[in-house]
């Protein structure tokens, strides 16, 4: 089991090299510099030509891509190239904000979706499997910008229930949380309608209502154990892509976290924070899918099986 | 049939999911702000004032930080921290941090500072942090204080309250120089004990409470301030980055002002008198029409004149402005209300047949130019003046990029552009079009080089005689009239759009605007 | 609710466990309809045992699972018929009161035990559970019955903690049969409950079954294709083809006084040891679609003995002793017998 966390955790490695040295030449390739968005109408050419030393510009880019993973890789995200501040330190000061609202829509997500999968996967065929497949494909197909723009022209304008914007106090929370919830309700819902479909076909449900076991609890401990997996990926993934922060949510709520850090790094070609906070969630990422991973050993004692046959055989008596 | 029941389960599913929002939703509370008020003398004043911020936002609390170029800094930075001298329009400079000030050629300059003056975290104002201030500010060249103090040669403190400033030489906009915000005095002792949150530290009438990058600044009134407590006693300053919702916060309190209501609501905003009040500004900064003075066809000054006169300002104004800005009237290229505007240049009229004249007379044969422009506003008017320009018979192509891509695109050193439709920044001192028009300017997108227009600024400076300063810049001024490497198209005017009842907003040209004293009277 | 007075009847027949009759199943599918039941009745007393002898599709899972009243809804609509569980009127009572039924009274053992236990939750408490649900013991003093049932089916009680995975099939079956009869059930329905385990591990889980069987005095339905089981377990026979019960009689009486043609059919496919050289004689043909069952007696396309009568109508029921009943028109004329009965001297 360890061995294969730090296997996983080595394939970070690559990942982060590549990733980062994407954002490095797509940055370069952009038209301007970061030192465009600083020129004022009182500098000297001697001024600019020095802050294109200080920033390395006069240099090819790989020298900066190498000079900046060299400090990557002793520990050092380095410095915003705009403000000067540790890359690390805004990361960290913008990422509750995401990691609250990424928490309370995953939340919303799976609360919402998985009751709606199972009901959708025990009447499928029904009217009511319909309507919740047309609420998927719903969830879905609409663009989050759009999505929640409708929702702030009706919540926050005309009925002015909720802000329009800001990250303070837990009215604040709703409506981005519906709007980042909702396609990931959709996306869940859908998948553990077919999760469940799968095992409510099961032989093992039939031994279980053969054994006099409620209905309920045929559906919850029997069959949703089972169909776990692919839904607990789905709910990994969503938080993990919710943790990069969404860049169109959080800017749609003037969501002060990691999406709009980026956003605004890119806009003004701060590489080094761009980069930064590019790696920080390309870190989260693989983190979270590792737990996940980690989990469906927990669900699963045939994976929890196979774990712990690297280091154990086990007996298998025939 | 198939079709028609899909459509009545996504139509349900549509009043289901919208209904079960409106249902979760009627449980949470209010999201108004439930801003209490302050009594005084039976005028109640909102306690709480969120003011949305214009698209520049504030990258860093640190006037002396690369990042902190951009207006809507110069709101949180004027709040904040104080200037050595106060700069009271048209060239009149009052005191400030500094009661009084001597110089005798405008290169030494004394400054005899107020005893009764404290930084937000208790320490005193003294001279020794002017001095650090100003070295500090020399130190970290492209900062926006380091244009502002870097002329200074030496500075040093003769005692706890008087400080000596030698320039590297005459100047004599330096007073305009330290009034500005970026010039601001910092304290020594704070930064050096926390070198990123130090800077948050200023003598101002506001004090900061919390800060995100880009995102909000919240200042809190200080109730130590040496001068005027503001009657307002908490500000947010914030960023709305979906342009959309910023009419929505407004209209639904959760901001009280707003700095960049799209234009398209201007008129609804205006009419909407009982619920709104709206301040117009008009910028100093000009749109504008730059040639690439090295190219073959640009470079040709009969093309650069057919081109000015075929253009039809009132039209841009019209259409990509919605009527809100003031169209260029005179020949000169110059800030809407910068120094020494020669008003007898006159403007090159709209006349087809003229231009016409003018285009048979230059270089151009049918070439396509390629004209690159930036943000929405301007890129719409680089496309009216393309369809005006085919008029006469000249083809164009608009290359749209963004802000930074601007600047990359035509510096003076290396301009990859042949035309630029662009807006540029101008302050309110003559000094300041030099980035226009000295080779290596910011701003010379043009690549625009003249000897005598060099000889002239060096000159300029050095005139302490407000008279002769304005013969040279008048002088400068015409000479560039007649090279034409700019356009000067219109002034846009924006409308700062409050809810019924702000005051005490004190704006500029430069929108370099000065919330300190805004406040809100309640009914 | 009724309880007393299904108890009465139970006495009154004689300990009667199951009674099936006048059973019809359909499975309604969007295109057609499948007929897996037609009209199939018979019954058990306690302690007896019953073989539902017959070709894959003849309909003897769906009787099995109707008697559960299990049959997987939708599709399958039980049409017509009453099933007397210990009493209990299975088709009329509440999803409530049979899951109170299930598991207690009447348990099955499945097919496959391959797929038939959850993977997810150890044996341990897969016994347990219906342990807890009919007995409302606590969960450590059902998880010890659970230990004792594995004992019982031949697992060391400390395996089970462990999951499916970790056994064999056959062992897999165990653990389902010690499911099956962790509360003493009156009834046991076994869905071919060797047919997916090796040869040699059928005969252990048989006599398992049989030794469990006598020990505890349970009544068991047994559902195979395996004449050979039959002859080892089974008390009665019960031969069915298409959905109906062509031939029903004790043992001996379907074994040694065979009457119906089909049954005859299915013996003279079994290889005969004493003789090697006699050919295998398949049943020609294949079984009728049930989605479209011939209109006289389904079995007639494959009948050598079928009659244009047979074709045309439903084969008549006759009761050829006390205990043995057959559905065939042939007999309709006196003389007829079918081979096997020839060869044996024709004259029983």
């Amino acid at each position: 089991m360890l061995r294969y966390v730090i296997r996983r955790l080595l394939w970070l490695i690559p990942v982060l090299l590549c990733v980062s040295l994407l954002i490095y030449v797509l940055m370069d390739l952009a038209p301007g510099t970061v030192i465009d968005s600083m020129i004022t109408e009182q500098m000297t050419p001697e001024d600019i030509e020095k802050l294109r030393q200080e920033y390395d510009l006069d240099k090819p880019v790989i020298y900066r891509y190498v000079k900046y993973m060299w400090g990557f890789f002793h520990g050092d995200l380095g410095k915003s190239q705009v403000t000067g501040l540790s890359v690390w330190d805004s990361f960290i000061s913008r990422f509750p904000a995401t990691l609250k609202l990424s928490l309370v829509s995953v939340v919303f997500g799976a609360v919402l979706a998985i009751p709606i999968g199972i009901f959708a996967a025990q009447r499928a065929g029904t009217i009511w499997d319909n309507l919740t497949t047309g609420f998927t494909l719903i969830g879905t197909s609409m663009p989050s910008f759009w999505l929640g723009l409708l929702l702030l022209i009706l919540f926050a304008y005309k009925i002015q229930l909720f802000p329009a914007g800001g990250y303070q106090g837990p009215s604040s929370y709703v409506l981005p949380a519906i709007t980042s919830g909702l396609m990931m309700t959709a996306i869940t819902a859908r998948q553990t309608r077919s999760s469940m479909l799968e095992v409510l076909r099961a032989d093992y449900l039939r031994t279980a209502r053969a054994k006099g076991v409620p209905e309920r609890l045929v559906i919850r401990r029997h069959a949703l154990k089972n169909a776990w997996i692919p839904i607990l990926t789905t709910i990994g993934m969503g938080l993990s892509r919710f943790l990069a922060g969404s860049a169109v949510i959080e800017t749609v709520f003037s969501w002060p976290g990691i999406g709009r850090l980026t956003v605004e790094a890119v806009s003004q070609r701060d590489v080094t924070l761009a980069c930064g906070c590019v790696i920080m969630t390309s870190i989260l990422y693989v983190i979270i899918l590792l737990i996940v991973d980690l989990l469906y050993a927990f669900v699963d004692p045939r994976i929890r099986g196979k774990y712990a046959s690297g280091s154990r055989k086990r007996k298998v008596t025939a | 049939m198939k079709r028609f029941k899909l459509v009545l389960a996504v139509m349900l599913c549509v009043l289901s999911c919208f209904f079960f929002l409106a249902g979760c939703g009627s449980d949470q509370g209010n999201g108004k702000d439930s801003g209490e008020d302050t009594e005084a003398g039976g005028v109640k004043y909102r306690e709480e004032l969120d003011v949305i911020i214009d698209n520049t936002k504030i990258a860093i609390l640190d006037p002396h930080s690369p990042a902190a170029g951009t207006s809507s800094a110069t709101w949180a930075f004027q709040m904040i921290y104080d200037t050595l001298v106060a700069d009271l329009g048209d060239g009149q400079f009052g005191p400030d941090l500094a009661t009084r000030w001597e110089t005798e050629d405008w290169q030494h300059f004394t400054f005899h500072l107020r005893d009764d003056v404290y930084f937000h975290n208790g320490e005193k104002l003294t001279a020794a942090d002017v001095v650090y201030t100003v070295e500090r500010a020399k130190e970290n060249p492209g900062s926006a204080g380091h244009d502002k103090l870097s002329i200074v040669e030496s500075v040093q403190a003769v005692d706890e309250h008087t400080v000596e400033m030698t320039l590297q030489s005459v100047n004599v906009e330096f007073l305009y120089y330290i009034s500005d915000s970026r010039a601001s005095i910092l304290n020594q002792k704070a930064i050096e004990a926390d070198p990123e949150k130090g800077t948050w530290i200023g003598t101002g009438a506001w004090t900061v409470s919390d800060f995100a990058s880009n995102e909000y600044v919240v200042l809190e009134a200080n109730e130590n301030y040496w001068g005027e407590i503001p009657k307002t006693k908490k500000m947010t300053l914030k960023y709305v980055a979906e342009e959309s919702t910023r009419l929505m916060q407004l209209e639904n309190g959760e901001a009280q002002v707003c700095f960049s209501i799209n234009a398209n609501d201007y008129d609804y905003v205006e009419s909407q008198t009982d619920k709104f009040v709206t301040f117009p500004f008009t910028s100093n900064n000009n749109s504008y029409i730059a040639f690439n003075m090295n190219d073959p066809i640009c470079g040709d000054l009969n093309f650069r004149k057919a081109v000015a006169s075929a253009i039809d300002r009132e039209e841009m104004v019209a259409s990509a402005f919605n009527g809100y800005g003031e169209v260029n009237t005179l020949g000169t290229f110059w800030g809407f209300r910068t120094e020494f505007k020669n008003e007898n240049i006159p403007i090159i009229p709209k006349d087809l047949e003229k231009a016409k004249e003018y285009l048979a007379q230059s270089n151009y044969n049918g070439e396509t130019v390629e004209i690159v422009s930036a943000i929405p506003d301007l890129i719409k008017t680089a496309q009216i003046v393309q369809a005006q320009l085919a008029e006469i018979g000249i083809n164009t192509t608009i290359k749209e990029t963004d802000p930074p891509g601007i600047s990359a695109y035509a510096t003076y050193a290396d301009n990859k552009a042949q035309m630029i439709v662009y807006v540029g920044g101008i302050s309110l001192n003559a000094g300041s079009t030099k980035a226009y028009f000295y080779p290596y300017g910011s701003y010379n997108r043009a690549s625009y080089k003249n000897d005598e227009v060099i000889a002239l600024y060096d000159l300029a400076v050095s005139q302490a005689d407000p008279a002769e300063r304005e013969a040279t810049y008048h002088k400068i001024q015409e000479i560039v009239a007649e090279d034409l490497p700019y356009i000067n198209l219109m002034n846009t005017t924006f409308l700062v759009c409050c809810a019924k009842g702000v005051e005490g907003l004190k704006l500029s040209n430069l929108a370099y605007h000065d919330l300190t004293y805004m406040y809100m009277i309640e009914e | 609710m009724g309880s007393e007075i299904n108890d009465r009847t139970v006495q009154d027949n004689k300990e009667l466990v199951l009674e099936v009759e006048d059973l019809i199943v359909h499975y309604v599918l969007q295109e057609e309809t499948v007929e897996a039941v037609n009209g199939v009745s018979f019954s058990l007393e306690r302690g007896k045992t019953i073989g539902l002898v017959g070709e894959t599709g003849a309909g003897k899972t769906t009787t099995a699972l109707a008697i559960m009243n299990l049959v997987p809804d939708p599709p399958g609509v039980i049409k017509n018929g009453t099933i007397t569980v210990c009493g209990h009127k299975m088709l009329d009572l509440s999803a409530n009161q049979l899951e109170k039924i299930r598991g207690k009274d009447v348990s099955m053992i499945f097919q496959d035990p391959m797929t038939s236990l959850n993977p997810v939750l150890t044996v341990g408490d897969q016994i347990a559970e219906s342990v807890m649900l009919h007995e409302n013991l606590s969960y450590s003093k059902a998880f010890k019955r659970a230990q004792e049932m594995l004992e019982m089916v031949g697992i060391p009680g400390t395996r089970a903690t462990e999951y499916p995975h970790q056994f064999s099939g056959g062992m897999k079956q165990r653990v389902g049969i010690a499911i099956a009869l962790a509360c003493n059930p009156k009834l046991l329905l076994a869905d071919e409950p060797t047919t997916a385990l090796d040869v040699t591990i059928q005969a252990q889980v048989l006599d398992m079954i049989d030794d469990l069987k006598r020990e505890l005095g349970t009544a068991l339905v047994m559902i195979t294709h395996d004449l050979g089981i039959v002859a080892k377990t089974c008390d009665l026979v019960a031969v069915m083809y298409a959905g109906r019960i062509v031939e029903y009689g004790t043992l001996e009486d379907v074994f040694d006084r065979t009457m119906h043609p089909y049954t005859e059919g299915l013996f003279n496919s079994l290889p005969d040891i004493s003789n090697r050289k006699s050919q295998l004689q398949p049943i020609p043909g294949l079984m009728p679609d049930p989605t479209n069952l011939p209109r006289g007696c389904a079995f007639a396309p494959r009948c050598r003995y079928a009659t244009a009568a047979c074709r045309e109508e439903q084969p008549s029921r006759r009761e050829v002793s006390e205990t043995h009943t057959v559905y065939c028109s042939a007999y309709d004329d006196p003389n007829f017998q079918i081979e096997r009965t020839r060869g044996r001297g024709g004259n029983g």
